[in-house]
């Protein structure tokens, strides 16, 4: 009974080295705050895929900035429908951390584009945690 | 031009789209710097190679090759067609920082052919491509040209481009176009990114042969095509084969085998052998474009999230 004291203090102790998880920043996790875990995943998975494709690509199929457009528009409708008008603000918030990464130019999606691209659909899917 | 004008017949039966000038060919020569496509520092560079610049038209404008000319404008076609592969490939390959927009416009380049008849002598095609430029397929103020319309330009003939149409045409020039006079450097301008088009009096079979070719034919047409690519590979065809593209729709038969990891045959696409080829460069008008002044980037509305997340 006695050690009872020592063996909490030296839990707490361990505690204290065990990082507690970074909630994440941004745009995207504010819009998402009152989100559901179950929301969150989702569009965690959407943006993963769109990172993956986009990087597997490498630029052949998906030639250029305008063409990635119309495939991340295309992947939101088609997987992330039941997604909208649940999160005000939700759009904007994504297009900001694309606009930090990216210009809104129609260029070629060429492999420094495909790294830019990718670490944004990365960024949303952090941010998406 | 009626508008059954069927292209294969019509140059069967002897139209002449391309002209053949010796002498414009010449003042060209004295125009320019440096006329003929010599490049010593890549001499041999496209030997054992292949260059499929048509994949690139194709990818940023899926539709590109498939106007059909209903005038004697081949010499538009074929210098449009080879001026987007050079854009193609500047913003695909070389990453400029520009974007495609849209295919080329024939109309302003037939309508600067100096006289009111049909044909044109590409040297004059050329002339203006440097001096004045070129415009693309949409509505402009003065005209309309997001649909060909081959009419504009053959009307434009004996009076000219109008100077509002020029206008718009000086603000995109070719900046490199350069006479190609022997088979390997054509191969070095095509492995370089230049695309190609030329004048020349030479018909092709519409049906394959058992080489998997299209044959050269006796006889002619008096024709301008672009040549868009080439494969001296020799791992598909066993012998040098160049990809001429012409203007005239789905008008032959591709050839039966392909290899699976090209990009798709575009009709009315000609695979002909080097030998067969070299037509295009003996009659002495073939030309290689390069630099062609590019459109800045186009500003995209959004990433494409906007309105699909929120109500």
């Amino acid at each position: 009974m006695k050690n009872i004291p020592i063996i909490v203090a030296c839990i707490v102790a361990a505690l204290t080295f065990i990082p507690i998880p970074k909630k994440p920043e941004g745009p995207v996790a504010s819009a998402l705050i009152a989100s559901s875990r179950s929301d969150r995943a989702h569009l965690k998975g959407v943006y993963l895929s769109l990172a993956d494709v986009t990087e597997k690509d490498n630029g052949k199929l998906i030639t250029t900035v305008g063409m990635w457009r119309q495939l991340h528009s295309n992947a939101l409708k088609l997987a992330a429908s039941d997604l909208k008008g649940k999160y005000p603000g939700l759009d904007v918030a994504v297009e900001k951390v694309m606009a930090d990464a990216f210009p809104l130019d129609d260029v070629a999606m060429s492999p420094a584009m495909v790294v830019k691209v990718t670490a944004a659909c990365r960024e949303v899917a952090k941010q998406s945690e | 031009m009626s508008s059954d004008f069927v292209p294969l017949k019509a140059y069967d039966d002897g139209l002449q789209g391309w002209i053949n000038d010796a002498r414009e060919r010449v003042l060209w020569q004295e125009s320019q710097p440096r006329p003929i496509y010599s490049e010593p520092n890549s001499v041999g560079s496209g030997e054992g190679k292949r260059a499929l610049l048509w994949q690139y038209v194709r990818k940023l404008d899926p539709l590109s090759f498939t106007e059909v000319q209903t005038e004697s404008d081949c010499v538009s076609h074929g210098s449009r067609n080879a001026r987007d592969c050079t854009r193609a490939v500047q913003v695909l390959l070389e990453n400029r920082p520009e974007s495609f927009v849209r295919r080329g416009a024939t109309e302003p380049t037939y309508g600067a052919r100096g006289h009111g008849g049909g044909g044109m002598i590409p040297a004059r095609a050329s002339t203006f491509e440097r001096d004045v430029g070129f415009c693309i397929r949409q509505k402009y103020d003065p005209v309309d040209l997001s649909k060909y319309n081959g009419s504009i330009g053959a009307n434009w003939g004996s009076s000219g481009v109008p100077k509002d149409v020029a206008d718009i045409c000086r603000q995109h020039k070719v900046g490199i176009i350069r006479q190609i006079n022997n088979v390997r450097d054509a191969m070095d301008a095509l492995a370089n990114g230049y695309g190609i088009h030329s004048g020349q009096y030479a018909k092709w079979d519409s049906s394959p042969n058992s080489q998997n070719i299209h044959a050269r034919l006796p006889g002619g047409w008096a024709h301008d095509m672009a040549t868009v690519g080439y494969d001296d590979t020799k791992e598909f065809w066993p012998f040098t084969v160049f990809f001429i593209q012409n203007s005239w729709g789905g008008w032959n038969k591709p050839v039966k085998d392909w290899p699976s990891s090209y990009p798709e045959q575009v009709p009315g696409m000609i695979v002909t052998k080097a030998d067969d080829w070299a037509v295009c460069v003996t009659d002495g008008d073939a030309w290689g474009y390069g630099n062609v002044d590019g459109f800045p980037p186009q500003k995209l509305p959004d990433y494409g999230a906007i309105g699909l997340l929120q109500t």
